[in-house]
Order: structure tokens, then C-alpha cells, then sequence
């Protein structure tokens, strides 16, 4: 066997490795970036995309340890939807904090229609709690998918937010009352007396 | 300790408890930081409402994630998404 079919061999089977850890994961991954975008599904599909790509140029880099391929997909997958706002509001010419802290961007659940899209997402986003998870500030929801659902470390979510742990911390206190007081407001069994 | 009348109704437990009942539900508190805010929440009738509430919602969080593993491959990425994602490794290979 020469170098070059020695070199595609091995391509090859470094391809169908990343392939079957990437086949096994790009459903969560794709719900994880659906509860990160919102409604925006054309955009967590874009997020997946480019996460697939970019943890594959690090697989081959030798950037993968082997463990916990979910969460090391996740952070990347993180780091693509910050890149990817980041890139939009640089093109849109907004300026300012990368995930606004401000309340009043929260999105108004109550008086929100259903796209079509939206109806699409069958089941799990017509629960009250992925409805309760979608109304908060994108600056909390983050914090939420990250710390609460994906289990990470409140150091590794301060990380990959670029915000103190503390920060972490005051976001999901607030999140998770603003979660609690609309779950009351839909009579979920969660926060009855 | 200060207690805040209870009205029997309110989500919010008492101000200087919020983060301490937040840490002691997700498992993150001291050990004499969560023993005070038990403590408190035994003693105080929003603080126990709500140090139970906020458990609960924390773990109906984890069961999310635990829901999302249990998914199958058609909540995927589309065909030719993952015809353009395979192209796109076929160019790093080069």
C-alpha cells in the first residue's frame, strides 16, 4: 500500500468515527439549538451545520479527548450560535452586548401567536414548561439550556458566556422565577399551593 | 431570622433567600449555606413553597435532556443538510 491510499485508508476511517458519534448526537444537538434560537429553526439547523464542521476540523486536529462527546458537542455547538449572533448583529449594524441583559427584550408569551413553524414543533414546545423556557430573555434561556438541561458546570457556562459565574448564577435565579410565575399562570401541577 | 408574612399565594420567597434557596435547590450550596437555608425554609411558609417549587422545576429540567437522548434520528438534520455537511468534511480532509 503506498502513502497516498495509506492516507485516504486512514481519512476514511477517521470520517466514519466522527460520522457515527455525529449521526448519534445531531438530534439532541438540533433541539438543543432550537431552544437556543427560539423560533428561528432555519437557524438551528444552520447552528448544527456549522457545528458539525467545525468538531470535525477539531476531531482531525487531534482537539477531542474521546469523553463526553455530548458535551463537547454542545460547548461547540454554543460557541457556533454566539458566533452566529455575533455575525448578525455585526451585519445588521447593531451594536452592544452580546446577549442583552435587559428584561424588556423578554418575548411575551401570553400574547404571542403560533407560527406555523411553531405548530410543526410537535409536542414537546406546546409544554408548558418548553413555553415557559422560550418566553425568557435569550441572555437567561442560554443559561438555563446550558446549566440546567445540559448539566455543565456553572464554571464551564460562565466560560463559554464570557461572564462571571456569579452572573451565571443571578441569571438562572431570575430565570427560574420568571419560569415558576408563568408555569402558575398555565396551572402547572409544578406550582400549585 | 427574619420571616415575611406568608399570604399563602406568592411564588417569591424571601429576598435575602433567593440565591441561597436557588443554590441549595440545584445542589451547588455550601453545606452551611444550605443547612441554613433548610433552616429557614422549614420555619418560613414562601421559602418552603418556593425551595420545593424551584427543586421541582430543576428537575423537570434535567428530565428534558434526558427526554432529548431518548429521541430518534427524525428530529435530525435534513438530507441536504447532511449532504452539505459531508461535502464540507471532504473539503477539510484535503
Amino acid at each position: 500500500m503506498n502513502c497516498t491510499t495509506m492516507e485516504a485508508s486512514q481519512a476514511n476511517t477517521k470520517r466514519s468515527e466522527f460520522a457515527a458519534i455525529a449521526k448519534l448526537h445531531q438530534s439532541a444537538l438540533l433541539r438543543t439549538a432550537k431552544r437556543m434560537c427560539g423560533a428561528d429553526h432555519d437557524l438551528a439547523q444552520d447552528i448544527v451545520q456549522d457545528t458539525l464542521v467545525a468538531a470535525y476540523r477539531a476531531f482531525l486536529d487531534g482537539r477531542f479527548d474521546g469523553r463526553h462527546p455530548g458535551a463537547w458537542l454542545t460547548r461547540i455547538l454554543t460557541n457556533s450560535y454566539l458566533y452566529t449572533k455575533r455575525q448578525n448583529r455585526t451585519d445588521s449594524g447593531l451594536e452592544g452586548e452580546l446577549i442583552p441583559n435587559n428584561e424588556s427584550t423578554q418575548a411575551s408569551w401570553s400574547g404571542s401567536v403560533p407560527s406555523p413553524e411553531d405548530s410543526l414543533l410537535k409536542g414537546a414546545l406546546s409544554e408548558p414548561l418548553e413555553r415557559a423556557l422560550m418566553s425568557l430573555p435569550e441572555s437567561q434561556r442560554l443559561c438555563v439550556v446550558l446549566a440546567d438541561i445540559e448539566e455543565l458546570p456553572y464554571s464551564e457556562v460562565a466560560l463559554i458566556l464570557e461572564v462571571p459565574i456569579g452572573t451565571v448564577r443571578s441569571r438562572l435565579a431570575r430565570a427560574r422565577m420568571q419560569m415558576l410565575t408563568i408555569l402558575r399562570d398555565l396551572n402547572s401541577p409544578l406550582v400549585q399551593p | 431570622m427574619n420571616l415575611h408574612k406568608d399570604t399563602g399565594d406568592s411564588l417569591e420567597p424571601c429576598k435575602h433567600m433567593e440565591s441561597m434557596l436557588n443554590r441549595t435547590a440545584d445542589g451547588t450550596a455550601p453545606s452551611a449555606m444550605r443547612w441554613y437555608a433548610l433552616y429557614h425554609a422549614a420555619h418560613c411558609g414562601r421559602c418552603g413553597r418556593f425551595l420545593k417549587r424551584v427543586t421541582l422545576l430543576i428537575g423537570q429540567l434535567h428530565g428534558l435532556k434526558a427526554e432529548r437522548c431518548a429521541e430518534t434520528s427524525e428530529d435530525g438534520l435534513t438530507a441536504d443538510r447532511w449532504e452539505s455537511v459531508e461535502a464540507q468534511w471532504a473539503e477539510i480532509e484535503k
